[in-house]
């Protein structure tokens, strides 16, 4: 992973640093160092307060970094202007409801498309298409808080994603949904991944997610990167996880109890794992 | 036996707005020092039946309600909002929605400013209250600009430091970081069993709950399909299927490892005792000691 050339990577961050402003001065970056491949399916996990939403607001552009180098798509996007840096990455708060604020499900989707100078019929096509691919079609008469939790992620990732960012940040996409309705976000995602190559990066809590969608996991801790690589080898790293309050799934855990290797990190690996082990 | 501090006798909720009823012949009863869990797919009513043990319907949302809601025996369509707040504690989904002190230490000494308590005795709860929840830092800050999980253990700290007889949370960890979610599940199980404290909490992390809960409710279309402990809970896929809910992961990997044909005489649930019964079958002489 260290070695794609900086045209092939989505994100490159090195010294990176912020400090919320005056009065407060607070460094929520203290010296990021991170790589991420073009095409890469990466979950950032962490502590709370460890700095996954700041860096996600400096890799999408609406903060400047203090200190150190930042490159997304190869420019420094906070340079850019909004219209500009759409195309380039995208960013899906935290909370839905900071960022809905049309009247209407479909004029929250078209707003992005507006700003980009798009043609009506270009909006009408893309506006519809997104719609009905997040199951929205139905509801886009309604005003964004007649609808529930869950739709309204869901149309907060309508709204960025129909502007077809090379590069997509999700803050926590799947607070407050059963896991249903989180795995039918997850499953978005690894579409928009596979089929338009679009580069993820998702903020989470919940491993057993991590497990099975993230090819890549980066663990920030107090304001850098403690350690990165793919889930199997990072559930593996009991004593950086301690640190940065994360446990493994339950089914790493009980691997890592029994000595099992490769170590399973699903239900089906666990169960294939403990069945060789039996059978010999 | 003591008395219930909450007790529901086939009590049905239709929003104002609502054609059919959110929820639908419920009954349960909640003791002092009992710890249960609500969990349902989304839209299931879990949020809608803690606003009613919490007296928000019919007092603050409209609803019809048929059946009895007591709380301490006194049904709460007659008591005053502000009376039930006095015994019962609501933590809110969003916690964006329930913080509006501007700094983080007013958030926490408001409830108890409001009680009247001596300066002394505030000083003090508020001490233990920012540790238990380990914002110490936080505490000069102001609320609006903390990250998300420490709005939420602010939101969390704020309900603890009044202390309230009866906890009602709503997704309480949904933002906290896998260990810290886990801490606060197991000290919540520590004002229940120490303080007697009554607690409610909705909550979708069952491997938590089955370890620290007394009972898990499952709640599907509004109505109360299971109320059980956790091994009975975890073992009733059937419903925990239709009601579109997981068990544990380990109650999981049970079903999957006896479906292809690992003995296991009481299916595990729980990490701790699925590794005592593998170790059993992988390492006969040394399971035993180790399960015994
Ligand atoms: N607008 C702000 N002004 C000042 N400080 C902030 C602001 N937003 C966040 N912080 C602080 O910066 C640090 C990093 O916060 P950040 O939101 O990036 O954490 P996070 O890893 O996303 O946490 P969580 O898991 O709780 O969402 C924390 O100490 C936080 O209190
Ligand atoms: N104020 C209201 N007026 C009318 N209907 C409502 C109101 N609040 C909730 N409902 C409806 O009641 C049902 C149950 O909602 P509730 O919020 O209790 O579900 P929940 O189990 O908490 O879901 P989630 O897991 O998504 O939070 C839903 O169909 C919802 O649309
Ligand atoms: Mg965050
Ligand atoms: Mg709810």
């Amino acid at each position: 992973m260290t070695s794609s050339s900086p045209a092939e990577l989505a994100v490159l961050a090195e010294g990176l640093e912020f400090e919320y402003p005056a009065p407060r001065r607070i460094l929520a970056l203290k010296g990021v160092a991170l790589r991420v491949p073009k095409g890469e399916f990466a979950a950032i996990v962490g502590q709370n307060g460890s700095g996954k939403t700041s860096l996600a607001r400096c890799i999408s552009g609406y903060l400047r970094p203090t200190r150190g180098t930042l490159r997304v798509a190869d420019t420094e996007v906070w340079r850019l202007r909004p219209a500009q840096r759409a195309t380039r990455v995208g960013y899906v708060f935290q909370n839905p409801d900071h960022q809905l604020f049309r009247e209407r499900v479909w004029d929250d989707v078209a707003f992005g498309l507006q700003n980009l100078g798009a043609s009506p019929d270009q909006i009408q096509e893309s506006v519809e298409q997104v719609l009905r691919r997040l199951e929205l079609w139905d509801k886009r008469e309604l005003h964004p808080f007649q609808l529930s939790r869950g739709d309204r992620q869901r149309l907060a990732i309508a709204a960025i994603i129909v502007m077809r960012p090379q590069i997509l940040i999700v803050d926590e996409p799947t607070t407050g949904q059963d896991m249903a309705r989180s795995r039918e976000i997850m499953d978005l995602l690894a579409r928009l991944n596979h089929d338009q190559g679009m580069t993820i990066l998702t903020i989470t809590h919940v491993m057993e997610l991590v497990a099975e969608y993230a090819r890549w996991v980066i663990v920030m801790h107090d304001g850098r990167v403690l350690l990165d690589g793919p889930p199997r080898q990072v559930f593996s790293r009991v004593e950086e996880l301690r640190i940065s309050a994360i446990s493994p799934p339950p089914v790493a855990r009980l691997g890592l109890i029994l000595g099992l290797d490769p170590l399973p990190i699903t239900v089906p690996e666990a169960r294939d794992a403990i069945l060789r082990r039996l059978s010999v | 036996m003591a008395d219930p501090v909450i007790a529901l006798d086939r009590v049905s909720v239709r929003y104002a707005t609502a054609p059919s009823p959110t929820l639908r012949d419920i009954s349960f009863r909640v003791e002092p020092g009992e710890f249960v869990g609500i969990v349902g797919s989304t839209g299931s009513g879990k949020s809608t039946l803690l606003y009613l043990l919490a007296g928000v319907i019919p007092h603050y949302l409209g609803a019809e309600i048929s059946g009895d809601v007591l709380i301490h025996g006194r049904r709460t369509q007659e008591l005053s909002l502000a009376r039930i707040s006095e015994r019962v504690g609501l933590v809110l989904q969003d916690p964006e929605a329930q913080l509006f002190n501007l700094l983080v230490r007013d958030e926490l000494a408001w409830g108890l400013e409001n009680r009247g308590l001596p300066r002394a005795q505030i000083a003090s709860r508020l001490a233990s209250t920012l540790s238990f929840f380990r914002i110490e830092k936080l505490q000069d800050r102001i609320t609006y600009d903390l990250s998300g999980g420490e709005k939420q253990r602010v939101a969390l700290a704020a309900v603890h430091a009044i202390a309230p007889e009866v906890y009602l949370f709503d997704h309480p960890t949904s933002q906290l970081d896998p260990i810290g979610a886990a801490e606060v599940i197991a000290a919540v199980r520590r004002l229940a069993e120490h303080h007697a404290h009554a607690i409610v909490m909705v909550e979708d992390k069952v491997d938590e709950l089955v370890e620290h809960a007394d009972r898990l409710i499952l709640l599907d279309g509004g109505r109360i399909v299971l109320d059980a402990g956790p091994r009975e809970f975890c073992l009733r896929k059937d419903l925990l299927d239709a009601a579109g809910v997981r068990p544990t992961q380990m109650a999981e990997l049970s079903t999957r490892l006896i479906e292809a044909g690992v003995k296991l005489a009481v299916p595990p649930i729980t990490l701790e005792e699925m590794t005592a019964a593998l170790r059993g079958l992988l390492d006969p002489g040394r399971g035993e000691t180790t399960a015994g």
